[in-house]
């Protein structure tokens, strides 16, 4: 259980000794990659609580599922489990009226009795922590496109990753990669967070 | 218009451009284009930027370690077999338990009564009364739909419990008789979920058990297919009761538990005079006809289960 991460990792090794049922070698994989998907799915739940979960059942979905990973990209295979763990979460959410889509944890109730309470210095803290502007705004996409920006900005997948990832086509993630960012830099301009580079441009320019 | 149909296919291409993912033609055409067109120019910039911004998404440390433990394994078991469905899906898994045990305890009135129930009357009465009973709580939770012979109920029932995974319950198994009989043996691994819970009360009710002491199902089942007649009515209902409660303790909460006691109730408390006059009307044929949509209805239902279940399992991989 202690062997470092990096040159020992043996993906594929520890992948065909956990379908053998050796718990102990799949651990190493979500040893591996444990910080990738909490990070993935707390971006596709903005609720810390949420994401443990998902993380935690995604790996026993993983686990279990193991005998029934074909070759390929290991890593796509356990974040498109992941991403279903999200959706179906999203989805439960969807069916409970009063929890809406994407409030964090801490506010949900709050907001029926005060219709606009304004956030708490504990959750000015965790949006802080999140990533601020740019996290308000990445949670405000519709989740296919907060999944598109996020395997691509955040964790760094290629297009082709992406795609096995969300199980749709390159064109599909092109575009929806397209559309993420330009909503994105939208709102990034509103919020001043980005001045806008034609001023920032005419101004130096002059 | 053609300059803005290039244009906007352009700006498509700004963001693949800064992936680095553009093929090398259409990249030289958007620079061409860029060393062009200063709002594209700036659309590129906003885009740089707001990528940049997007990459300094902070990645926040785990707050604590996500190693599957065996005792996840074991506990994700149980979650996967609790009724976590939408409630839809529990009402028809709920409804479609109820059907099966009204069903059963119908098939026996009929077994009874035309299988000369050994005289002591009060076999074929309960029963009797109890399907005019419960028909009404069967009628509130399910569609209504006849459609095959009464025969054909007993087989349905079965076969689909065959289907499910034998969980977790073959503590029901070891008390299997000595004379273990072709559908007593598919019946009782079977019985695992709240469905097969009821495809098993099922097959083994209609025997009528001479034994009020916590009948196992399979005892009653071999009893049936031995052609035994009890006297049976109060035993069945233990009878019924019991292969669900006990369902019940290795499935943790099934609503099936919440209905059957219900039954049991009835069966014990259907009184006499009533049961007495369900059978002098006209008692056979009326009883096909309740096993017939019965038996229709349980069908449409467990079809509707089995799907629900089979889009659950593709969706989680």
């Amino acid at each position: 259980m202690s062997l470092t991460l990096g040159a020992d990792f043996d993906e594929a090794d520890l992948v065909s000794r956990g379908t053998q049922g050796d718990l102990d070698a799949f651990n190493l994989l979500v040893e591996h990659y444990q910080q990738p998907l909490f990070n993935l799915c707390l971006r596709m739940l903005n609720s810390p609580e949420a994401a443990e979960d998902a993380t935690q059942d995604a790996f026993i979905a993983a686990y279990r599922a193991l005998n029934r990973f074909r070759g390929g990209g290991f890593r796509a295979w356990l974040f498109r489990i992941a991403v279903n763990a999200c959706y179906d979460e999203l989805r439960r959410r969807r069916a409970r009226p009063a929890h809406s889509l994407d409030v964090p944890h801490g506010e949900r109730g709050r907001t029926l009795d005060v219709p606009n309470p304004g956030p708490t210095l504990e959750e000015m803290a965790q949006t802080a922590e999140l990533g601020g502007v740019i996290h308000e705004a990445v949670s405000a996409l519709p989740p296919d496109q907060r999944l598109a920006v996020v395997l691509c900005d955040v964790q760094g997948l290629d297009y082709a990753e992406i795609a096995e990832v969300m199980g749709v086509s390159l064109g599909t993630v092109k575009s929806r990669i397209n559309r993420a960012r330009s909503r994105l830099r939208t709102s990034l301009l509103q919020s001043g967070e980005l001045f806008p580079s034609r001023f920032r441009q005419s101004s130096g320019d002059r | 218009m053609l300059w803005l149909s290039k244009h906007a296919r352009h700006r498509n291409n700004l963001s693949p451009y800064v992936d680095g993912r553009l093929a090398p033609v259409d990249t030289a055409a958007l620079e061409a284009h860029l060393g062009a067109c200063q709002p594209c120019r700036y659309e590129l910039e906003d885009l740089r930027a707001t990528v940049a911004a997007a990459r300094e998404l902070p990645q926040l440390e785990t707050p604590r370690s996500f190693a599957v433990t065996p005792q996840m394994l074991e506990r994700r078991r149980a979650i996967d077999l609790a009724p976590s469905a939408s409630p839809l899906a529990l009402g028809m898994r709920i409804a479609s338990a109820a059907l099966a045990v009204v069903l059963a305890v119908v098939v026996i009135g009929d077994f009874s009564e035309g299988g000369n129930g050994i005289g002591d009357g009060g076999v074929g009465l309960e029963s009797a009364s109890e399907s005019r009973d419960t028909t009404e709580l069967a009628a509130g939770a399910g569609s209504e739909q006849a459609s095959d012979e009464p025969d054909a109920a007993a087989p349905a029932p079965t076969g689909i419990g065959e289907q499910y995974d034998a969980r977790a319950t073959d503590e029901d198994a070891p008390s299997t008789p000595a004379m273990p009989t072709q559908s007593a043996s598919a019946a009782c691994p079977a019985v695992g979920d709240q469905m097969a819970a009821g495809a098993g009360a099922s097959a083994a009710t209609p025997a009528p058990n001479a034994t009020r002491q916590l009948a196992p199902s399979a005892t009653a089942n071999s009893n049936l297919n031995s052609g035994g007649a009890g006297a049976a009515g109060p035993a069945t209902g233990i009878c019924d009761e019991k292969s669900i409660a006990g369902n019940e303790d290795s499935t943790s909460a099934t609503p099936a538990a919440a209905e059957a006691p219900t039954v049991a109730i009835t069966d014990d408390d259907a009184p006499d005079a009533a049961a007495l006059s369900a059978r002098d009307d006209d008692g056979i044929s009326t009883l096909r006809v309740i096993e017939i949509v019965l038996a229709g209805s349980l069908i449409v239902l467990l079809v509707g289960v089995a799907a629900d279940l089979s889009l659950r399992r593709r969706r989680s991989i």
